[in-house]
C-alpha cells in the first residue's frame, strides 16, 4: 500500500507499507518509480497486480492520531500526539502497575499490534532521550533507567536523534559531527556561535538540563449513571421507574458538563445471564430526559429481562457541547397570535420529532426529497433519509406547472387521434376507454444525453371526460405512450 | 399627577400588548391562526374526501366494481403551502398515497417537507398523532383511509394539543364512516363555466374541482357565507363560491401552478360578500 501526495502534477510517495518498503520504495519517490519497483517483488503479485494507492490526507491522519492518543490514556494519564506519527506519554509512576517498564513496553506494543499498528517504544527519564531511542536506538535496548545514563545511551545515535531541523543536522555533518557522542564532546561555549540556539535547547532537553513539558490530550469525562437493585427485578414498571430516575441522574450530569448526549448505551445486568445492551443515538446533542425516555422505552419493553435485572447502567458513548440559547419570551409573539418559536428551540423540537420517527419506523421510512440534476420528472428528485448529509450539487427543484402526483413508474397507455400527429381524442387506460375533452402540449423534456441515450419525451396534459387531468408522454425513440401523473 | 393623554394611550397600548403576550400559547384562537393558513383553522382535524372516483377498475363479472382512490392533492398541497408560508416549520406527509410530486411544490416547502411511510395502520395513526403534537410542525398531511372513529377522535385531540394544520385525505366512499374530525370536505371533479358549470371564468383545459363543506363543528360554518371571485387581482386564484352555499369551484392556474381555497371557515356573516386578500 502506498500513500501519495500530489505536488505540481507529480504524485510523490509519502508513506509505504512494510511490503513496499522491502521492495525498495521510499518516501519521496514518484508513484511511477514506485510502481516500477513493486512488480519486481514476488509478494506484489500475490494479492493484486497493482499496488493499493491512497491520497495522503493529513487532516485525517491528525484525527486518527488524536484518537490513538485518547486510547493510549489507558497506559498513562498524560499523552500528547507528537508530530505526524508519534505519541509522547508521561509514564511516571505507572511502570509498577505493569510489573516493570519492560513489561509496560511489551504490553503497549502488543495492544498496538492488535490495532494493526507497528510501534517503536522507548522509556527514558526525559522526553528527548526517549524520542531519540525510539526513533534511532537499538531495538533490543529501549529503556534508560537514570538521568546519568543518558549521555552514554545517546552517544552512538546520529545527531538527528536530537529532533534537530534539517539545516542544523546538515551543518553538523559538514563539520564531521555525525553522532551525538561527537557533539557532546565539543565544548558547549563553542556551539552557540556556530549553530542555532535550538541545538543547545535540544541537547539540554535530551540530557535533562532543560525542562520539557507536554500538553496532554484531555480525555472527556465519562458520563455514567448506575442503579442497583437489592435483588433481581422482573417487574416492567419497576424497571421503567428506575430507568426514568436513572435518566434524571444522567441528564443532570450532562447539565453540569454543559453537554448533551449524541449516542449512549443502556446496559441491563441480568441475574445469571448475559447483559442486554441497548444502543441509542440521536441526531442532535440532547440532555432532555423525557426525549431520551421516549426513545428508550420501546426498546426496554421488548428487552428480555430473563430471571431479573440486578443493575441498570447508562453510559454516554458520544457527547457534544449544547449551545446556549435565549429562551422564548412571550412578548415576542407576533400580532396575529401565532407563537413564533425561538429558532434554537424549534430546531430541538424538529430533531426530537425526527429521532422518534426514525427510531420507530426506521431511517428508510422517514425521508426528504433531494433535488437531482435531471429534466426527466422521475429523476428530478430522490428520497434520502432525513439525516443524510446535504448534497453539494447545485441542483434545485424548480417549481413548474406539474401534476400534483407522479406515478411510481410510467404506465403504458393506448392513445388514439383523429388525424396523424393530431390532438389526442381517446385513450385506453387501466382497462377503460376514456374520451379526451381537451389536450395541451407538447412540452419536450430530454434526458442527459451524456449519461443515457434515452432520447426525449413529448408531454401532454389531457382532460378526460370524467374530469380527471392526466399527464401523458410520447417516447420519441419508441413512439410509445405512457401516463405519468395526474392533477388531483 | 396628571399624565398627558398621549402617555396614557401609550401606556394603555403597552398594557394591552403585555396582557395579550402573556396569554397561554394553547389558548390562541384557532380562527385567527386559520386566516394565516389558507383560511383553514389550525388545531382542528380536516378530512378531505375525494376526489370522487373518476375511474373504476372492472372486476370479473358478478363482482362489484372497485373504484380507484385519488386523494384531493391540490387542496392538501395548497393547505400545506399556506400553513408553511405563515411562519415556516415542518410539513409532514404521512403515507405514500398523499406524497406530492416535488416539482409542483415551491422549493422552500420541499426543503421543510418530510415524507413518512408506515407499514401498518397502528404505525400510521401513531405517526400522525406524534406529528400533530409536535411544536415544530406547521402542517400534517396524512393518508386517512380506513381510520376508525376512535382513531379520528385520538387525532382530533392530538390536533388540539399542537399547533399544526391537520389535513387527512380519505376516499369518498368513506363518507358514511363516522368520524370525530371537526371539518369534512368533499372534493369532486368540476366542470368549467363554458360547459354549464357553476360560474366563473374557467377555461376548458384547466383542472377544476368542486369543493363542498360537509361538516363544520364550529357551529357557525354552515351559514353560507360568500366568497365571489375571491382575491380579485391575484392571478393565481380562480375561485367561485356562490352565495348561500357551502360549495364552490376551485381551478388550477397553469401559469402559477397553484390554487387557493376560498374556505369561508370561521366567518360569522350570513349573507355578506367578502373578499380575502
Amino acid at each position: 500500500m502506498l500513500i501519495v501526495r500530489t505536488v505540481a502534477h507529480r504524485q510523490l510517495v509519502v508513506r509505504t507499507c512494510a511490503l513496499a518498503m522491502k521492495a525498495g520504495v521510499k518516501p519521496g519517490m514518484t508513484l511511477a518509480h514506485a510502481r516500477a519497483l513493486l512488480p519486481a517483488h514476488p509478494m506484489a503479485h500475490q494479492e493484486a497486480d497493482e499496488p493499493c494507492v491512497h491520497e495522503h490526507d493529513p487532516q485525517r491522519d491528525r484525527q486518527s492520531l488524536a484518537r490513538l492518543a485518547r486510547w493510549a490514556t489507558r497506559f498513562a494519564p498524560k499523552v500528547q500526539p507528537d508530530g505526524e506519527d508519534g505519541l509522547l506519554m508521561d509514564v511516571t509512576g505507572c511502570a509498577h502497575l505493569y510489573q516493570g517498564e519492560q513489561k509496560l513496553i511489551t504490553q503497549l506494543i502488543q495492544a498496538l499490534a492488535q490495532l494493526k499498528f507497528t510501534a517503536l517504544v522507548a522509556i527514558a527519564p526525559t522526553f528527548g532521550a526517549a524520542w531519540a531511542l525510539a526513533h534511532h536506538g537499538d531495538p533490543h535496548r529501549r529503556i534508560i533507567d537514570r538521568l546519568d545514563q543518558i549521555p552514554a545511551a545517546l552517544s552512538p545515535l546520529p545527531v538527528e536523534a536530537l529532533r534537530l531541523d534539517e539545516e542544523t543536522a546538515d551543518n553538523l555533518r559538514e563539520v564531521a559531527v555525525r553522532h551525538i557522542g561527537q557533539l557532546l564532546s565539543i565544548p558547549r561555549r563553542l556551539l552557540p556561535s556556530r549553530f542555532s540556539e535550538d541545538l543547545m535547547l535540544r541537547i539540554d532537553q535530551a540530557l535533562g538540563l532543560a525542562m520539557e513539558t507536554i500538553d496532554p490530550m484531555r480525555v472527556p469525562q465519562a458520563v455514567i449513571a448506575q442503579r442497583s437493585f437489592e435483588g433481581p427485578v422482573r417487574d416492567a414498571k419497576t424497571i421503567a421507574l428506575a430507568t426514568r430516575q436513572l435518566l434524571d441522574d444522567f441528564t443532570q450530569k450532562l447539565h453540569q458538563l454543559e453537554s448533551g448526549v449524541l449516542s449512549l448505551q443502556m446496559t441491563l445486568h441480568r441475574y445469571e445471564a448475559d447483559v442486554v445492551l441497548i444502543p441509542l443515538s440521536v441526531s442532535r446533542p440532547t440532555r432532555d430526559a423525557r426525549h431520551l425516555w421516549q426513545l428508550l422505552s420501546p426498546h426496554l419493553e421488548r428487552a428480555n429481562v430473563g430471571h431479573g435485572v440486578e443493575m441498570l447502567e447508562l453510559r454516554a458513548i458520544s457527547v457534544a457541547k449544547v449551545a446556549h440559547h435565549q429562551l422564548h419570551h412571550p412578548q415576542w409573539s407576533t400580532c396575529d397570535g401565532a407563537a413564533p418559536m425561538n429558532e434554537a428551540i424549534s430546531e430541538q423540537e424538529r430533531a426530537r420529532l425526527m429521532d422518534v420517527l426514525v427510531h420507530r419506523l426506521g431511517p428508510d421510512h422517514v425521508t426528504q426529497l433531494e433535488p437531482m440534476e435531471s429534466h426527466l420528472p422521475e429523476r428530478a428528485a430522490r428520497l434520502v433519509p432525513v439525516d443524510h448529509p446535504p448534497l453539494t450539487s447545485p441542483a434545485r427543484i424548480t417549481s413548474h406547472d406539474r401534476p400534483t402526483q407522479l406515478f411510481d413508474s410510467p404506465e403504458p397507455i393506448a392513445v388514439h387521434a383523429l388525424t396523424p400527429d393530431g390532438p389526442v381524442s381517446l385513450v385506453q387506460w387501466r382497462g377503460q376507454s376514456l374520451r379526451v375533452e381537451s389536450c395541451r402540449g407538447p412540452e419536450r423534456l430530454t434526458s442527459q444525453w451524456w449519461r443515457e441515450p434515452t432520447g426525449s419525451r413529448d408531454y401532454f396534459a389531457v382532460r378526460l371526460h370524467t374530469g380527471l387531468h392526466l399527464w401523458l408522454f410520447r417516447d420519441a425513440r419508441s413512439c410509445r405512450w405512457f401516463a405519468h401523473g395526474w392533477w388531483a | 399627577m396628571k399624565l398627558p393623554r398621549e402617555q396614557l394611550e401609550a401606556l394603555s397600548q403597552r398594557l394591552r400588548e403585555v396582557s395579550q403576550a402573556w396569554r397561554p400559547e394553547g389558548e390562541e384562537d384557532a380562527k385567527a391562526v386559520a386566516t394565516a393558513a389558507g383560511l383553514l383553522p389550525r388545531r382542528r382535524l380536516h378530512e378531505w374526501l375525494g376526489v370522487t372516483s373518476p375511474l373504476k377498475t372492472e372486476e370479473p363479472q358478478g363482482r362489484a366494481e372497485r373504484t380507484i382512490w385519488v386523494p384531493a392533492m391540490a387542496m392538501l398541497m395548497e393547505g400545506a403551502i399556506k400553513a408553511w408560508s405563515s411562519g415556516g416549520g415542518l410539513v409532514i406527509w404521512i403515507g405514500s398515497a398523499v406524497w406530492p410530486y416535488g416539482a409542483s411544490l415551491p422549493a422552500a416547502v420541499i426543503g421543510d417537507s418530510v415524507m413518512v411511510q408506515t407499514q401498518s395502520m397502528a404505525d400510521r395513526v401513531w405517526a400522525i398523532d406524534l406529528a400533530l403534537r409536535s411544536k415544530a410542525v406547521t402542517a400534517v398531511i396524512a393518508d386517512g383511509s380506513g381510520l376508525t372513529l376512535p382513531a379520528t377522535r385520538r387525532l382530533q385531540l392530538a390536533a388540539e394539543a399542537g399547533r399544526a394544520l391537520a389535513l387527512l385525505a380519505r376516499p369518498s366512499h368513506e363518507m358514511k364512516q363516522r368520524s370525530a374530525a371537526a371539518y369534512r370536505w368533499l372534493v369532486r371533479h368540476g366542470r368549467s363555466a363554458g360547459e354549464g358549470g357553476e360560474g366563473g371564468q374557467f377555461s376548458r383545459d384547466r383542472p377544476c374541482w368542486s369543493v363542498e363543506l360537509l361538516r363544520g363543528k364550529e357551529g357557525r360554518l354552515m351559514n353560507g357565507s360568500v366568497v365571489e371571485g375571491a382575491t380579485s387581482g391575484s392571478e393565481r386564484l380562480n375561485v367561485t363560491w356562490p352565495s348561500q352555499a357551502a360549495r364552490g369551484l376551485v381551478e388550477w392556474h397553469h401559469g402559477q401552478g397553484l390554487i387557493s381555497l376560498p374556505a369561508v371557515v370561521g366567518s360569522t356573516t350570513a349573507t355578506a360578500q367578502k373578499q380575502f386578500a
